[in-house]
């Protein structure tokens, strides 16, 4: 079924809409959350989480990119339930591996200002991806959008592992020198 | 900012960006094509690739499989460029897949009527097992009666993988000495699944390709004295490495190599194709 059906039936507040989507995007979603949480049930439950959100979104929303729209928000329901697991116990590597890795970007201070310039630097990441070249910005994104092991990257390219870990270094110091221009850090 | 801040920021990115991070990977060929391309290559004694002016096209047919609504099965004959429809197929074991064939030409007749199995990653497991084990490994692919003359390719696309998928089928031609990449894609719309040959590469197989890699092989070995290096071509990319850098001289092959390894941002954009191919393990501190 065609993206606009699909988002035609949650209009429609039709209940297949959550069959449809797990048909088409189920996979997708559960690749998503299983690279954040690294554990099958935690993932079934992020992509739950998900159709039910999109229930909830849409309308008012009507995504003009469906797996985006639905990739974003298991993003973010998995980085939540990380977050929310990880104070309890250890799982979930790849996020403490990317938060590690990302510290190089940021002051580590706690900014309020900031925090309300979310939109801001929204546009400034954007800006910043558009900067990058198409490879960079690939790798970048397989490593701190989806949350992919480094290895995994590697063999997808055809690249040793240390050359992502040298690319990658390379291209956070170019982000941490996007956001020290713009002040941001 | 702290670190989780800028990782919901990124969460953000653009819809275009996000999507194409799981595109296939276009550049380089996938290290699959080994398992076909070099089994029947190394079979014969003759080596290097060139690209044909004729037209020998005719000789890779290829054929793709779909059940109709009734579950009989059609075969349509491929041809560059043109859509057939596609279905999947389930395997013994209850992988899914889609199903093409082409004619065999393997020599070794234990090889014959045996599937390859691939995906849009690579997984380990598929790559694991020769031939036979995974063709053992996947069991008998329903509705399709597997014939002695056919190699069959079980295509099962990556979990969350968004179509178009892509796949190079290596197909090698002993009676003309000639191999051919073909690299299908897969699309998905509201009548369903259709593949069609996207683009086909063609090549005579002539001279020994060690010789023919010899200055690059020579490259490597200095650098690997004057730098402590550890690069090396694997026996089974032999081919491909030649393919990709048969237009530069050594001294260009070096100065690649070099940017290659010092990460040249510009350089490794321009020149991407390389990094598929020569396998660097040097250790890494």
């Amino acid at each position: 079924m065609e993206d606009k059906q699909i988002v035609g039936l949650y209009w429609a507040r039709e209940e297949s809409a959550i069959h449809e989507t797990a048909v088409k995007y189920g996979n997708y979603c559960h690749s998503i959350a299983y690279n954040i949480l690294q554990d099958q049930q935690d993932a079934e439950e992020s992509v739950n989480d998900t159709y039910m959100d999109a229930w909830n979104t849409i309308p008012p929303n009507r995504p003009s990119v469906l797996s985006t729209f639905l990739g974003k928000i298991t993003r973010r329901i998995s980085v939540d339930r990380w977050r929310i697991r990880n104070a309890k116990k250890r799982g979930g590597d790849e996020v403490v591996l990317a938060l590690d890795e990302l510290e190089e970007c940021v002051s580590g201070s706690d900014d309020v200002e900031l925090r309300a310039q979310r939109n801001e630097l929204i546009t400034e990441i954007h800006r910043f991806l558009d900067s990058l070249p198409e490879t960079e910005r690939r790798i970048f994104l397989l490593r701190y959008w989806y949350l992919e092991p480094t290895q995994l990257i590697a063999e997808k390219y055809r690249f040793s592992q240390s050359k992502v870990l040298s690319m990658l270094h390379r291209i956070r110091g170019k982000l941490r020198k996007h956001l020290e221009k713009g002040d941001y850090i | 900012m702290k670190s989780k801040e800028l990782l919901d920021l990124i969460g953000e990115a653009q819809d275009e960006y996000i999507l194409d991070a799981k595109a296939p990977v276009k550049k380089g060929r996938p290290s699959w094509v080994k398992w076909v391309a070099l089994a029947a290559c190394l079979c014969v004694a003759v080596m290097g690739f060139f690209p044909l002016l004729g037209n020998h096209e005719s000789t890779f047919v290829l054929t793709a499989y779909a059940l109709s609504e009734d579950n009989s099965l059609l075969s349509l004959k491929m041809e560059e460029g043109q859509s057939v429809p596609i279905t999947t197929f389930t395997a013994g074991n209850g992988m899914e897949g889609f199903v093409f064939s082409h004619k065999n030409q393997e020599s070794d007749p234990a090889l014959l009527g045996s599937i390859i199995i691939t995906d849009t990653d690579f997984s380990p497991y598929i790559m694991a097992d020769s031939l036979k084990g995974a063709s053992a490994e996947i069991g008998e692919i329903d509705h399709i009666d597997m014939e002695k003359t056919q190699q069959y390719i079980f295509f099962v696309p990556s979990k969350g993988e968004p179509t178009p998928y892509s796949l190079t089928i290596s197909i090698y031609d002993e009676e003309t000495s000639t191999a051919a990449n073909l690299t299908i894609v897969i699309e998905y719309d509201e009548n369903g699944y259709s593949a069609k040959i996207d683009k086909i590469n063609s090549y005579e197989i002539i001279g020994d390709i060690d010789e023919l890699l010899k200055p690059y092989q020579e490259v490597l070995d200095r650098l690997n004295a004057e730098y402590d290096y550890k690069l090396y071509i694997p026996e089974d990319r032999k081919y491909s490495v030649y393919d990709a850098y048969k237009d530069l001289s050594p001294e260009e092959f070096e100065k690649q190599i070099l940017e290659e390894l010092d990460g040249s941002t510009e350089e490794f954009e321009s020149n991407g194709e390389m990094n598929f191919e020569i396998i660097d393990i040097t250790p890494q501190n």
